[in-house]
């Protein structure tokens, strides 16, 4: 603008050069901004799981429909949703990250597809829901910025964060955990091994990762787990703050971390309606660490005083309060937290 | 789990930024250049030049420099400081801003640690151009422009990639994520592949709409007129007025000032004539002894200046001339003293002489006379003052090309000046070759003359034996007498006075032309044009000081003269008899550079070929304006009714060339319709082969490595089986979370697509290719899909 005015003001024809260029460049980046825009659709991709502190990466598929152009230049904007969600999702204790995920990709070919990605600073456990990605580009001159809008609605569990051992010399009663080597078996949950798939094997016992990039069919073998087990439980207390829970939460996930590491079944007790009994596996362990992290209830551990843990036994008690976290140990857990 | 996903990270490639710095550097120091080029300061450019090559050197690791912040913010202070003094010295604004602009322009080649300082260096080149723009208007500044444009188009196409890069980078810094996890995949391929196909595209679209909209934008000033257009450079080194007694060397100045076009009547270009062009621009006629300046003498109220407006397209007649003739310069190159009659001029005074100008009186008016048109273009015409437009022999009519503001005719000494603003002019003017003029002779009065110079004139009279002067307003002398005289006092001149350009200063009271002739009897042009004319006055001849251009260089490629500034001169004007001035030239000849030929070498013939272009490109872009717009967007008729109606004619020409051609009946149609085809398959052939090039096969080889792969063929048919079947796969949706919706549904589907799912995540992200295999799984789907159908009433 400047340079029209400086031109029709001046006469001066290398300034109207320069502002008939100005005026070619805003076309151009308007039409071709748009026309590479229009073209692109996204997807998502898998999304995994990382821990509160850890950045959180979303994958997407970026493709061209256009038959002419590609596509530069687009960045890539993840909207959080920042609302109460459902009745039932509000119940599950709400994620957060340090901003919006943002990412770029430099280059999407004609009728082609490219992979991007967006990073965020997760900064607490829970659900956070993705609304949708903004997909903007101001090429080829930053003049024209223009956006698309996907909703692409979805959800990222982040986990609890990896929060500090136990000191269990402090505790009042050890928990009690064998050693005891894992044994293969035919019955058990771990996979130790693989074997060429025989008729009649059962579909979920399909290794179907490996088959895959094997181009053979092979199934698991599986190993019985140790007999020792860590049954740890969370008590959030009235008056809890969600640091306290947090911090509690870390440390029931910690032990458990620890504790499948070395090779115990593990299980969690969250409430009354909330327990996972004490099994072994990978599998095992990011189901109650995904119970772990939506875990925002204020919930009674145990039915009445005058009940018992029915037939779960804590072997950990991690305490959250008003005042702190602490942690009780031992089989009377129940007595010593009443 | 621990964390994030493992991604897919692509292998570590350099990002290119080293080049782009490289060219960002490049193109901000031809941005330096432009502004150098148009204000003159190739020291600035030194500068610059040399610290981009320091910052180069110095930086380590491919890393720019970067000076210490206080040091940075103190040199920018400085230089802030100095500017601002000299703004308030100099008028200048435009250049001491500039100047400042590109002091730190020169300091950012030091401060480059991100895309951010690209871009600011990027936006000071920007401004730098500008105030280029605003400077100069020369053809080398145009040729820089050329340059600079392109590449100031690349760099912001290619900055937005690398600024996307570097925002994506410093997110995932932040969330704690190695750059490389997140960096686009293919970035530096980009800059051998499409992304410079589509920049090319991009500048010639760019350039293509520039074009178009530099010819149709209006030439129509802003409501309030301009708002101080600033000056074009450099004034020229005429003046019209003289002062002498002025000490110190003269230094010749070889910038181009005006380049003139000789035409006749059918707008011929002329050849070179073999006489000295002397272009007249001002005539002075008074002298003042104790200042020494010679002026032009206030007219008489009843000499009444005719005025016109310099419109473009405005043809004014200044004489009443009905019997002229234009001479034929192309089979007579020179018109002879004999054709051009009694009133042939001494356009060459150093062969002037009596055989050729019969002594009698011509008949004012009624004498048939040649003229000649002169296409004069004053590149750099200054503003806010009288400006001469400039004329060989006596100008008649006048055709304005360019606006040139408000023109005034003196027909006493038949001169033109124009009232306007700067910048360049171009006009026609149609001169007569004669130099008959019936002005009031107005001789220098003999008061102001010392006794030693009316010693000298008398002497000199009678070396001439003319008979001496009873008074000046006695009866007049013979032109023949007057020429006499005219010549002896040229040649005393020229045989015992040296040309100089070093000057002295006068002696207390001493009047200059007295210093000139009998002290230092040294000088330039000015010295012997005023003496001569005091000489002249003294021995009773009306005589006059003419200022303007002589010579000129002849540009075979052009056509046209160039005068430099050096060409600069003052000569004298005789009047031989009433109404009738002639020319004389006491300067020596042989410092004279009368019509210079250009030598055959072959750096001459590269100055002819700039020389001619710088022609084209002052009358072609500089020059451009509203008549131009309207020459080619109307008056051409490239968008006239005409145009569009000489389309359609053409267009039913070829209709009734085909039908002639084409066999009547259906196998006529066919033969058509088969040659459309043809047509379109060409058309299309060669749309392909441009979207190959600019790199549209997307999904064909040559793809850069890590780039995403299109889905494979197993996995897509998987889908379209699948949503045949009622499934359909939402686009948020992952194919691993699909499968277990699936399952939930059929747990022989869900397991099927998983398989499918696992080899799509080898293919996709784990480098693996497509197997015999995978179509098994797809038929293992299928198979569970009509399962799933039986079962399901």
């Amino acid at each position: 603008m400047l340079v029209a005015i400086g031109a029709f003001n001046s006469q001066n024809n290398l300034l109207y050069w320069l502002f008939g260029l100005s005026l070619g460049m805003l076309i151009v980046s308007g039409v071709l901004s748009g026309i590479m825009l229009m073209a692109i659709r996204v997807e998502r991709e898998p999304i995994d799981s990382p821990e509160a502190g850890a950045p959180l990466t979303l994958t997407y598929r970026l493709s061209s429909t256009s038959q002419l152009l590609p596509s530069f230049a687009l960045y890539i904007r993840d909207q959080v949703v920042t609302e109460p969600g459902e009745k039932t999702a509000s119940e599950d204790a709400v994620g957060s990250l340090a901003g919006a995920p943002g990412g770029f990709v430099a280059f999407v070919p004609a009728r082609g597809t490219a992979i991007g990605h967006a990073t965020a600073q997760t900064t607490a456990r829970g659900r956070v829901r993705l609304a949708g990605v903004h997909i903007i580009s101001s090429f080829p001159f930053g003049i024209v910025r223009k956006s698309l809008y996907f909703p692409l609605p979805t959800s990222v569990l982040i986990l609890p964060p990896q929060g500090e051992e136990i000191d269990r010399a402090t505790m009042p009663d050890r928990p009690a955990a064998s050693t005891a080597a894992a044994s293969p078996s035919e019955a058990g949950e771990e996979t130790f091994g693989l074997r060429e798939y025989q008729s009649g094997d059962t579909p979920r016992r399909i290794a179907w990762r490996s088959s895959a990039r094997t181009g053979e069919m092979r199934t698991r073998m599986l190993a019985s787990a140790s007999d020792s087990s860590l049954i740890v439980a969370l008590l959030v207390q009235p008056g809890a703050g969600r640091t306290h829970v947090d911090r509690a939460v870390s440390l029931v996930a910690s032990e458990l971390r620890i504790a499948s590491r070395r090779g115990h079944r593990i299980g969690v007790i969250l409430g009354r309606d909330q327990r996972a009994a004490a099994r072994s596996g990978r599998g095992h362990l990011a189901a109650c660490l995904h119970r772990l992290a939506l875990h925002s209830r204020v919930a009674p551990l145990f039915r009445s005083e005058s009940s018992t843990a029915g037939n779960v036994r804590a072997d950990v008690v991690v305490v959250a309060g008003p005042e702190g976290v602490s942690v009780v140990a031992g089989g009377n857990a129940r007595e010593r937290v009443a | 789990m621990g964390g994030a996903l493992a991604l897919p990270v692509p292998a570590a490639v350099p990002m290119g930024l080293g080049r782009f710095r490289t060219l960002a550097t490049t193109t901000s120091l031809i941005g330096v250049l432009s502004f150098c080029v148009a204000d003159g300061k190739p020291l600035l450019f030194l500068l610059a030049l040399g610290t981009a090559v320091v910052a180069s050197v110095l930086g380590r690791g491919g890393q720019p420099l970067r000076l210490p912040r206080p040091v940075l913010n103190s040199l920018v202070i400085v230089s802030l400081l100095y500017s601002a003094v000299m703004v308030g010295v100099r008028t200048n604004v435009i250049s001491d801003l500039t100047d400042f602009l590109i002091i730190v322009l020169t300091l950012k080649l030091l401060d480059r640690t991100s895309m951010r300082d690209e871009a600011q260096l990027l936006g000071l080149s920007m401004f730098v151009v500008i105030g280029a723009v605003l400077t100069g208007a020369q053809l080398s500044l145009g040729l820089t422009l050329v340059v600079y444009m392109p590449l100031m188009i690349g760099c912001a196409i290619v900055w937005q990639v690398h600024r996307g890069q570097e925002w994506a980078a410093d997110i995932a810094l932040r969330a704690g994520t190695p750059a490389t996890a997140v960096r686009s995949a293919g970035a530096a391929s980009l800059w051998q592949g499409p992304l410079l196909r589509v920049s090319v595209l991009i500048v010639v679209l760019s350039l293509a709409v520039a074009v178009a909209g530099f010819v149709v934008t209006p030439r129509a000033v802003l409501p309030g007129g301009p708002w101080g257009r600033p000056s074009l450079g450099a004034v020229t080194g005429f003046s019209d007025q003289i002062r002498l007694g002025a000490a110190g060397l003269l230094s010749e100045s070889a910038e181009p000032v005006l380049d003139v076009v000789l035409r006749d009547d059918t707008g011929q270009v002329l050849p070179p004539l073999p006489e000295a062009l002397y272009l007249r621009g001002a005539v002075l006629d008074e002298y003042d002894p104790r200042t020494g300046v010679w002026r032009r003498a206030d007219r008489a109220r009843d000499v009444r200046l005719r005025a016109y407006t310099g419109r473009p397209g405005n043809r004014q007649q200044l004489e009443y001339y009905s019997d002229l003739v234009v001479p034929d310069f192309q089979n007579n190159p020179a018109p002879s003293p004999a054709e051009r009659g009694a009133a042939r001029t001494s356009d060459d005074p150093t062969t002037n002489d009596d055989s050729a100008a019969p002594d009698e009186d011509p008949a004012p008016r009624r004498r048939a006379r040649t003229h000649v048109n002169q296409e004069i273009t004053i590149r750099n015409a200054s503003g806010n003052t009288a400006t001469p437009l400039f004329s060989m022999l006596r100008p008649t009519e006048i055709v304005f090309s360019t606006s040139v503001g408000r023109v005034e005719y003196d027909p006493e000494d038949a001169t033109l000046r124009r009232h306007g603003e700067a910048g360049r002019l171009t006009y026609t003017v149609q001169a007569a070759l004669d130099y008959f003029d019936d002005s009031t002779a107005r001789a220098l009065t003999s008061r102001y003359l010392s006794q030693r110079v009316k010693d000298l004139a008398a002497q000199l009279r009678v070396a001439a034996d003319v008979p001496p002067a009873t008074s000046p307003q006695g009866q007049p002398l013979e032109p023949a007498v007057v020429r006499r005289l005219a010549r002896q006092i040229t040649s005393h001149l020229r045989a015992n006075y040296n040309y100089t350009l070093e000057m002295v200063a006068p002696e207390g009271d001493e009047d200059a032309i007295d210093m000139f002739l009998f002290r230092t009897k040294a000088g330039h042009c000015e010295y012997f044009a005023s003496a001569m004319v005091a000489l002249c006055s003294a021995g009773g001849i009306p005589a006059r000081i003419v200022t303007g251009y002589v010579g000129g260089e002849h540009n075979p490629l052009s056509g046209s003269y160039l005068i430099r500034a050096s060409d600069a001169h003052a000569w004298v004007e005789v009047q031989t008899s009433p109404g009738r001035w002639e020319t004389f030239d006491p300067t020596p000849p042989a410092e004279l550079q009368h019509n210079r030929r250009a030598s055959s070498g072959i750096f001459s013939k590269i100055r002819q070929l700039w020389e001619a272009l710088e022609l084209t490109w002052g009358n072609n872009v500089i020059a451009f304006e509203q008549s131009s717009r309207s020459t080619v967007t109307t008056d051409s008729g490239i968008i006239d009714g005409e145009n569009l109606r000489s389309v359609g004619r053409a267009l039913a020409k070829v209709r009734m060339a085909v039908a002639g051609i084409l066999p009547s009946g259906l196998l006529g149609v066919m033969v058509l319709v088969v040659g459309l085809l043809a047509v379109a398959a060409a058309v299309v052939t060669v749309s392909r082969a441009v979207f190959r090039w600019l790199g549209a096969a997307g999904n064909r080889a040559g793809r850069p490595a890590g780039q995403g792969v299109a889905a494979p063929a197993f996995y897509r048919e998987s889908i379209e089986a699948l949503k045949r079947a009622g499934f359909s796969k939402e686009p948020a949706t992952t194919p691993k979370a699909f499968a277990l919706r699936l399952a939930a549904v059929d747990d022989g589907i869900g397991h099927a697509f998983a398989a499918i799912a696992d080899r799509y995540y080898a293919i996709r992200f784990g480098g693996q290719a497509e197997a015999p295999g995978d179509r098994h799984l797809l038929a293992v789907l299928t198979d569970r899909i009509r399962a799933h159908k039986s079962e399901v009433p």
